[in-house]
């Protein structure tokens, strides 16, 4: 996507327009905060910012995302499995994103900053939690071009307590079970 | 490494912590120089790490590293062979019974898109040149 691409045994790859880039922005990424601008400043005098106005989170967009564009494949609840060095190891998104149950327990639950290892602990539960399952593993399968479809309505909502679609609620745990 | 590793760059980027991924094969003093460089306040780390048939004593790494390094108020240890390794108790946290601790989820932080994500070093560990990547795409 980037470089002038000066490999000697490879053509120059084409550097995409401004506009491209916020397409595939778009595209490719769920913005909390859409941007307004794909980049300012310049390389040449080193002040250059990309998407200055838009808000996201890197760690949403590796795993939560895919999770709401294949509800089908990959719910909540579902594992998401990571392999490393041969290693397999699990996380799961838990039932928190129920609204009925969202906004309440969210509140309750999660003190502000959070904890570094809230996400490694479902980490740790769900590997306990396919041990001892014979429900054939769910695998995050990536999409060319996911298009986030949220509702107007869910997406005024905070990221916890999002619906996919329009209105469908996703299953907590309970029920995926 | 072990998926850990990867649950751990993920976990920070949640919450909007800034990671420096540290090759576990660098001496206690490669590794002080980066902890000193980015003021880090946890280190996640194993007992210790298995890399091409070896074994590296990581955790006793970390503790020569950290004489120098009193900012660093947590140590989050994984035990990955279950040898014993030296304690600083209070300082010095079991990846297995922190994370028993805490509820199952975490709601992402929502960041700007020029925020930091990252520390990587991109050149030699005698000259260290950051690469201080955002929030991606890049």
């Amino acid at each position: 996507m980037v470089g002038t691409g000066s490999y000697l045994h490879h053509p120059p790859v084409l550097i995409p327009s401004d506009d491209r880039r916020a397409q595939i922005a778009r595209e490719t990424l769920y913005w909390d905060r859409p941007f307004k601008t794909v980049r300012a400043g310049s390389f040449e005098t080193g002040d250059i910012v990309w998407f200055p106005e838009g808000a996201l989170n890197a760690s949403y967009n590796c795993v939560d995302r895919w999770v709401y564009t294949h509800p089908d494949k990959v719910g909540i609840g579902s594992p998401i499995i990571l392999v490393v060095d041969g290693q397999l190891g699990t996380m799961m998104l838990s039932g928190v994103y129920h609204p009925d149950q969202a906004s309440a327990r969210i509140q309750n639950t999660f003190p502000h900053p959070c904890p570094l290892h809230y996400v490694t602990k479902s980490l740790t539960s769900l590997s306990n939690r396919l041990q001892s399952s014979t429900r054939p593993m769910s695998r995050v399968r990536v999409a060319k071009s996911p298009m986030l479809n949220f509702s107007a309505k869910s997406a005024a909502l905070p990221m916890s307590s999002r619906v996919w679609g329009s209105g469908r609620v996703i299953p907590s745990p309970s029920t995926c079970q | 490494m072990t998926w850990h590793a990867v649950a751990t760059f993920l976990a920070c980027a949640r919450i909007g912590a800034i990671h420096s991924v540290v090759f576990a094969g660098f001496s206690s003093e490669s590794l002080r120089d980066r902890i000193k460089d980015c003021k880090s306040r946890v280190l996640i780390t194993s007992d210790e790490g298995r890399r091409g048939g070896k074994t590296i004593a990581t955790k006793a790494i970390v503790d020569a590293a950290l004489k120098d390094c009193p900012e660093v108020e947590h140590v989050l240890v994984l035990k990955r062979t279950g040898k014993p390794v030296s304690w600083t108790e209070g300082r010095d946290k079991w990846w297995h019974e922190e994370t028993l601790k805490v509820p199952n989820y975490c709601p992402p932080e929502v960041m700007a898109a020029e925020d930091p994500l990252f520390i990587l070093y991109v050149s030699s560990p005698n000259s260290p040149t950051l690469s201080n990547s955002q929030s991606w795409p890049r």
